[in-house]
């Protein structure tokens, strides 16, 4: 009996012995995987947001040739301007900007990046967003830019 | 006397086998982290080449005989003067070793899918300015940057940015 008992003992030690190790080996991998799905920011996106923002578009509103890039027609398009040509700033900013990304990244199933997705805010409201491809995938690069009240993000997924 | 022997021998042999067991357990998770360790290295190493390589690009982009400087209205951001870049190409002999690196190219961001180099004749309708070509052979890298230039209609000049890549190669030092 006492024998059995010695024994028991020493199972269960062994098998505490187990899990803790296998505790302390699970929340190393889960601190070192989130460490990785954190790293999302890219230069080169960031790059792009930057010289997106300053691309002189064809439409003006004030004057013929003061014409707007694209950071002021996404204000403009808050405010539901019209362009000296009779277009709504927002159709002119929805169509420049699908060509500009569309142009810059090429997404599709067969093509390293498989979607993105584009959003602009002015003093907290969504005023335009574009999405194209697969957004659902893990994969992604990011970044956004800040112009005082107007905020444009951009992701892409590959 | 000879079954107390065995009895100790057989719990020696009983406390080798788990010392063996314990060692072997320890040597496989000592071995996955390992792995798991040099895995986050090499995307560590791909991820600060890359961003070296970014570095080089904006530094490069962001000098004075590439940048808009207070040209086109404030302080921009990757923002190069194509017009400068045009009269630095004349001068490129001069620059060859410079910036050391072996090609520096700008193109514009369209959907054309013609392939015309711009001069200062057919300037500013056309698609590429190869400012550098040493014709050798690296690994290339780009960055977004907006192209900037005077236009004039009916006497009024005004500012005129697209989007473009700057691209540049250079040799890979292993």
């Amino acid at each position: 009996m006492n024998k059995k008992n010695k024994a028991q003992q020493e199972m269960v030690g062994f098998a505490l012995i187990i899990i803790i190790v296998a505790v302390i080996i699970l929340v190393f991998l889960t601190i070192s995987l989130r460490k990785t799905s954190q790293e999302v920011e890219s230069y080169e996106v960031e790059s792009f947001l930057q010289a997106l923002s300053q691309h002189t578009t064809d439409c003006s509103v004030t004057s013929e040739l003061d014409y707007l890039d694209i950071k002021d027609l996404i204000e403009e398009c808050t405010n539901n301007q019209i362009c000296m040509d009779t277009r709504p700033t927002c159709e002119v900013l929805n169509s420049t900007l699908k060509s500009l990304i569309n142009n810059s990244w090429q997404v599709g199933e067969d093509r390293p990046n498989k979607g993105y997705i584009f959003n602009s805010t002015y003093e907290g409201q969504e005023v335009f967003s574009l999405n194209q491809g697969n957004t659902t995938l893990r994969n992604n690069k990011g970044a956004s830019q800040n112009f005082e009240s107007l905020d444009i993000y951009f992701k892409v997924y590959f | 006397m000879i079954n107390k022997t065995n009895k100790a021998q057989m719990k020696i042999q009983q406390m080798a086998f788990m010392i063996i067991a314990v060692v072997i357990f320890f040597a496989l998770v000592a071995l996955f982290m390992i792995s798991f360790k040099l895995s986050s290295l090499k995307k560590d190493a791909d991820l600060l080449n890359e961003k070296n390589a970014l570095l080089l690009v904006t530094k490069l982009a962001e000098s004075p005989e590439f940048s808009c400087g207070e040209a086109f209205g404030g302080k921009r951001i990757s923002c190069i003067d194509f017009d400068k870049v045009l009269i630095l190409k004349n001068k490129i002999s001069l620059y060859s070793n410079f910036w050391g690196v072996s090609n520096i190219e700008i193109r514009k961001v369209n959907n054309n899918t013609s392939e015309i180099e711009c001069t200062a004749q057919n300037y500013p309708d056309c698609d590429y300015l190869r400012v550098l070509s040493q014709n050798v052979v690296g690994s290339d890298y780009s960055t977004f940057v907006s192209v900037c230039r005077k236009e004039s209609n009916n006497g009024q000049v005004y500012d005129q940015c697209s989007l473009a890549r700057f691209i540049l190669s250079y040799e890979k030092n292993e």
